[in-house]
């Protein structure tokens, strides 16, 4: 231990303050002044462990020009709460990603106008994210923003209609802009009819000709402005930040911080750290600051009743990727030569990719009711119970040796692991940023937040 | 594997199906009838209302009539390897001949009416009559051409390659009411369709075990909306719209030996009955049809059989096998790659995987005969559906503990066949070479078999061109054995028989196929008194001839005793002088002295079992 | 390195990142092909790769007898333990005195991958490889 703090070798650390002991068990925290039992860590082990906790800044996407924008996040958190974009006027995005429940919806898989076939993802610290979606199929958190809009079994919205509520809402409509310009003549219902969208799922459906009915300089004003709704709501998800865990002030302690941290993680969730970053080979994925290495990875889960894995994941998700109007070199991306623009170039999907779905982040993992992609699990247990026994994976390619092997952890081990995994709830956000404003435009005078 | 999850995985099967539109009154085709047993290498099928089976038999070269009660008459015999069978407008049959490179119209009685597509087939395969068209799928030339009933050519399109449109190894064809063309790209691993012109429309499918993939494509069927497609290796068949989505699937590795009752076993050919109600799946290795109705079976059985086949399957020895000191090479066709063995101890120790999936360079399609070296320990694999020679070169050497490597081999060069036939063969052969397989001499020269152009290609070993042996004489060589000195080459035919060439001047003498002692070889070992070890795939023997040809011993018959086996392929000698051969159908390598005497076996358990224990008392219980 | 954690630490940046790469060979490296005939001098850039970061090479292959080089490159990536390579196909462009450069190169995930320079003239392809280990 004294290697460890060599620079604060003489400090005697204080008892944790309120927030470090949130959630670990009192009979492991130490009282008074007794120094907190660490855990010795080995070179390796902290190499990593600075590796996990170093999430810097949030950063700024450059297709997104409204993104760091106060108003915009403002805006956008508006537009977040605002059920007018759905096709009843019932579903908003916080209908599902409903920030009570750790920006998800409490389910196994997604259902508001129907159910769907995959878990609504949370949406902590997606502004590090390089592709989104479970299959990755789309490349930034605005494009992401529009698709649920459209989707039939989502919000069942069409681009026109959505455009319509914001144009109908005379403050909606004219922060909207304010911020980007002048809506299309929407007015003008021979140009632009009441509902259009493209074709996605049945062709047959009146908005998908009508949409074809269009002139092409309709269409991409149309585009565009909806295009912007998504980066509105992107600038605001961008805020959605988990950090300052009680593992990262464990860490930082560690790595010559501020030592009160010493404490924040009890010795159990010590050990599960550690076998986090050893017997898990969890780092194999779910490395980096985000735990997670925003890529894709196949480990033959069954399908939620059982059986052999029937969603392709990202072996379907890269085409669509490759073929969306919206993605990073898309004329809409306000930066298509830059770096979201350049990891789309020779990207490609194979057989290998099929069933493969994209590593989620642990920060605030222990808030979570389903896991996996299909929320094939309803308990964080289940998720490391499978790692260890792997019972139920289907083999993943026939007589191809199997990356994930059984992981093989005695009951001690999946506790461990599990209260560590707790420890990775970040510090909670402003209450504001949970919330609808009051209005699509800050009131004057009114504080925003910082990033 | 647990069978913990017996109850949900109905639900998974049923749910994995995509929901069928309201108007389908008919429930999904996969619920087994009957298996038809006793038919002789099956391969194309026609199918009646009632069940009656007119099935095709390749190395017997027979049409077979079975009626539903089990009755079976010879409609037709001595066609030449015959492949697929289609039903004409006015109920005469159309046979592709893939051995005599053409397609006969016989009457109802079997008679041969006309010949077709003579001098423009090469390997024809799959056959479909639409309207007054005839379509044949080549997979020799790896086109399809279509012609009218009388033979009158129209068009063609596909050839070689792996791009839109391109097609490797096209098994089967099918034609929709609306004249488009479906064809089994069997080497590409998809399906492609063709508008009615012959222009590509669109593709889909990709190589895997996972819905809507395939591992080797074969039979076609389109009847109305859907396609039917016997996806080979992974035993089982696929329904898709025109379009390619995924509709159905039935069918599930069959694990037992000789297993049946809806488990499949690499089908290949496909018929649906006129009215739709009966699907048949021919499988060759195990000599078998089975025949499917729609499903109104109990889920129980479902279930249990989902269940069962979740099961990791072991290993799937191919055809080709190498030896050379210590070590023993199987080529993997499922994993398109190549499983090496240490082999000097009682049983073969795997120690490293070579190669895989892929049309990269070092990558694999198809993985056929091998070479290695013991010297520089290079191991030359051919791939005859890439068209490429590829080397790779093992570290370590024989004096190093024996452990699993698998950074033991590495890529080292290869050779692009159309690239080196653009450039130095034009004048010597038609095509670009197909290699399948190879064998080197003491100066490390190779001799490959090329089974598009049916000769042996000599190449230096700094790989330049040097001499054709054999062209205009081989018919469908598959395997090839080479002295030290070069001056001797073996090359076993199987649509001739046994070929050596000797000499400078390559002196050809023939051991002839006489369909009784010498039916079906495939490949060869060669003792140092020049007697020839072959193994037959139809005799299900080892059977050896000496230096001058003259019959000597055999060994083997169908089964899985220890002095059995079920279509036997590459056989070679090990140091210690006994013969391994690999049993194929019957997934395991067997160990012979050259007298035929047993040694040993490896390989899956469930096939080795009757082997290790002749007497079944002493056998381990059957769950263990 | 204990003395500059406390330093670093003060920087809430992730420019204080450490790289975890196993240090490569020197700036320029020099490879011979695996059947001897070719030689190839090259550098990757960042020296220190990790993943989850783009990377480039440039590479000056030659031929080891002194002939001419007349032959196209490919270049790809692979993990041969795993059976995968890369999710993306790199980008080769010439460089000035027959040189290439290679960029989109991203090693998506931990572990060992070996990276191949395939050299082509006429009908034969020779493969030139170096290794990464990447924690």
């Amino acid at each position: 231990m004294l290697l460890l703090s060599g620079v604060c070798a003489c400090a005697v650390p204080a008892p944790e303050t309120t927030d470090a002991g949130e959630g670990a068990p009192a009979a492991e925290r130490p009282g008074g002044g007794a120094a907190p039992v660490v855990l010795e860590f080995s070179e390796r082990e902290l190499r990593h462990m600075r590796r996990l906790t170093t999430l810097g800044e949030t950063p700024l996407d450059a297709t997104n020009r409204f993104d760091g924008d106060p108003r915009a996040e403002h805006l956008g958190r508006y537009l977040f709460f605002d059920a007018g974009l759905s096709r009843d006027g019932d579903v908003a995005c916080a209908t599902c990603h409903d920030p009570a429940l750790g920006f998800s919806d409490g389910k196994p898989v997604a259902e508001t106008l129907a159910k769907g076939t995959r878990r609504t993802p949370p949406l902590w610290n997606l502004a590090w994210g390089h592709w989104f979606f479970h299959d990755g199929r789309a490349d930034s958190l605005w494009s992401q923003a529009v698709a649920p809009i459209e989707n039939e079994i989502e919000m069942g919205g069409d681009r026109m209609a959505a455009l319509r509520h914001v144009a109908g809402d005379p403050e909606l409509r004219a922060a909207f802009e304010e911020l980007r310009g002048p809506l299309p003549e929407l007015d003008d219902r021979a140009r632009f009819p009441e509902r259009a969208r493209p074709a996605d799922g049945d062709a047959a459906r009146p908005e998908v000709a009508a949409w074809r009915g269009m002139e092409p300089e309709d269409r991409a004003a149309v585009e565009g402005a909806f295009s912007d709704l998504g980066k509105l709501i992107a600038a605001y998800e961008r805020r959605l930040v988990s950090r300052d865990s009680r593992f990262d002030r464990f860490a930082i302690a560690l790595l010559g911080g501020d030592p009160a941290g010493r404490a924040a993680l009890t010795l159990q969730e010590q050990r599960g750290l550690r076998l986090f970053l050893g017997k898990g080979r969890c780092l194999m994925c779910h490395h980096g600051p985000n735990f997670s290495d925003g890529e894709f990875h196949g480990l033959g889960l069954p399908e939620r009743l059982g059986g052999m894995p029937t969603d392709p994941g990202r072996y379907e998700g890269v085409p669509k990727l490759l073929a969306d109007p919206f993605n990073a070199t898309g004329r809409h991306s306000d930066e298509r030569e830059g770096e979201r623009g350049l990891q789309l170039r020779g990207l490609v999907a194979g057989p290998a990719n099929w069933g493969e779905f994209k590593t989620p982040s642990l920060r605030n993992v222990g808030e979570r009711d389903f896991f996996m992609h299909a929320g094939q699990f309803d308990s964080l247990r289940g998720v490391l119970e499978f790692y260890s026994t792997l019972e139920g994976a289907a083999p993943l390619h026939q007589h191809q040796e199997q990356v994930l092997r059984p992981r093989e952890f005695s009951e001690e081990e999946i506790d461990d692991l599990e209260a560590f995994l707790r420890s990775l709830q970040g510090r909670p956000l402003p209450a504001e940023l949970l919330r609808a404003p009051d209005s699509p435009r800050p009131a004057r005078g009114s504080k925003v937040h910082a990033p | 594997m647990s069978h913990a999850l017996p109850a949900l995985l109905l639900a998974a099967t049923v749910a994995a199906v995509a929901p069928r539109q309201e108007d389908e009154a008919r429930p999904p085709l996969g619920q087994h009838l009957r298996d038809v047993e006793g038919i002789e290498d099956p391969a194309g099928l026609l199918l009646e209302d009632d069940g009656t089976l007119l099935v095709l038999q390749r190395q017997p070269g027979r049409l077979l009539r079975v009626d539903p009660d089990g009755t079976r008459a010879v409609v037709a015999q001595d066609l030449q390897r015959p492949l697929d069978l289609a039903r004409g407008p006015e109920g005469e049959l159309y046979v592709s001949e893939s051995w005599a490179r053409r397609v006969l119209r016989l009457d109802a009685e079997g008679e041969v009416q006309d010949i077709l597509g003579e001098r423009l087939l090469l390997r024809p395969a799959g056959l479909a009559v639409r309207g007054e068209l005839l379509f044949v799928a080549d997979r020799g030339r790896h086109r399809v051409e279509v012609f009218d009933l009388d033979g009158e050519h129209r068009f063609g399109f596909g050839g070689h390659g792996t791009g839109e449109g391109e097609l490797i190894e096209p098994r089967d064809v099918d034609v929709d009411a609306a004249g488009r063309i479906f064809v089994t790209d069997f080497g590409n691993s998809r399906v492609q369709v063709f508008d009615a012109e012959g222009r590509y429309l669109r593709a889909w499918g990709d190589w895997g075990p996972f819905p809507g993939l395939f591992t080797g494509p074969t039979g076609i069927v389109v009847r109305g909306e859907e396609v039917h497609v016997a996806d080979r290796g992974n035993h089982r068949v696929e329904v898709f719209d025109a379009d390619g989505e995924l509709l159905d699937r039935f069918g599930l590795h069959a694990l037992k030996p000789r297993e049946g009752g809806g488990f499949l076993h690499y089908p290949a050919s496909l018929a649906l009955s006129p009215d739709g109600e009966l699907a048949a799946l021919a499988e060759p290795p195990v000599d078998r049809v089975q025949l499917f109705c729609r499903t109104g079976g109990s889920p129980e059985d479902e279930i249990r059989r989902q269940a069962q086949s979740l099961a990791k399957p072991g290993a799937h020895y191919g055809m080709e096998l190498e030896i050379s000191g210590p070590y023993l090479a199987i080529s993997e066709p499922e994993s398109h790659s190549i499983v090496f063995y240490e082999n000097s101890a009682d049983q073969p120790r795997q120690v490293t995987r070579i190669s895989g999936l892929g049309t990269k360079t070092g990558l694999l399609v198809g993985a056929g005969g091998m070479d290695f070296e013991r010297g520089r320990r290079d191991l030359w694999v051919c791939d005859p559906s890439l068209r490429r020679l590829s080397l790779f070169r093992l570290r370590g050497s024989e004096e190093d503990e024996v452990g699993y490597d698998d950074l033991m081999a590495r890529f080292v060069k290869s050779l692009d066949m159309a690239r080196f036939h653009d450039l130095e063969l034009r004048d010597q052969l038609p095509a670009a070479p197909e290699p399948v397989a190879l064998d080197r001499d003491a100066r490390g020269r190779l001799y490959v078999l090329d089974r598009r152009n049916a000769c042996v290609l000599l190449l230096s070993a700094e790989l330049a061109f040097v001499e054709v042996v054999g062209l205009g004489s081989l018919g469908a060589p598959t395997g090839i054995e080479v002295a030290a000195d070069g001056l001797t080459i073996h090359v076993v035919d199987p649509q001739r028989g046994l070929w050596r060439f000797d000499g400078e001047e390559r002196e050809a003498s023939l051991v002839e196929l006489d369909g009784e002692r010498l039916v079906q070889p495939h490949d060869l070992a060669v003792s140092s008194e020049g007697e020839r070890y072959v193994t037959d795939v139809a005799l299900h023997q080892v059977v050896v001839f000496d230096a001058a040809g003259r019959f000597l011993r055999s060994w083997g018959g169908p089964g899985l005793r220890r002095d059995e086996l079920y279509k036997p392929r590459g056989i070679a000698f090990d140091p210690r002088g006994n013969l391994v051969v690999l049993d194929h159908a019957n997934h395991r390598l067997m160990t012979f002295t050259p007298e035929g005497e047993y040694v040993g076996v490896y390989g899956l358990r469930l096939y080795t079992r009757l082997a290790r224990y002749p007497d079944a008392a002493e056998a381990p219980r059957e769950d263990e | 390195m204990r003395a500059t954690i406390a330093g670093l630490l003060a920087l809430p940046c992730a420019a204080m990142l450490l790289a975890l790469a196993v240090p490569p060979p020197t700036l320029e490296a020099e490879v011979t092909s695996n059947d001897g005939t070719y030689r190839v001098r090259y550098r990757v850039d960042p020296e220190l790769v990790e993943f989850g970061e783009r990377f480039s090479v440039e590479l000056w292959p030659a031929r080891s007898d002194g002939a001419d080089f007349a032959s196209t490159l490919t270049v790809d990536a692979r993990m041969p333990q795993h059976g995968h390579g890369m999710n993306r196909e790199p980008i080769v462009e010439d460089l000035e005195g027959g040189g290439f450069r290679v960029t989109n190169l991203y090693f998506h995930m931990p572990g060992y991958w070996e990276v191949y320079f395939d050299l082509t003239r006429g009908a034969v392809t020779e493969r030139a490889q170096f290794s990464l280990d990447i924690e």
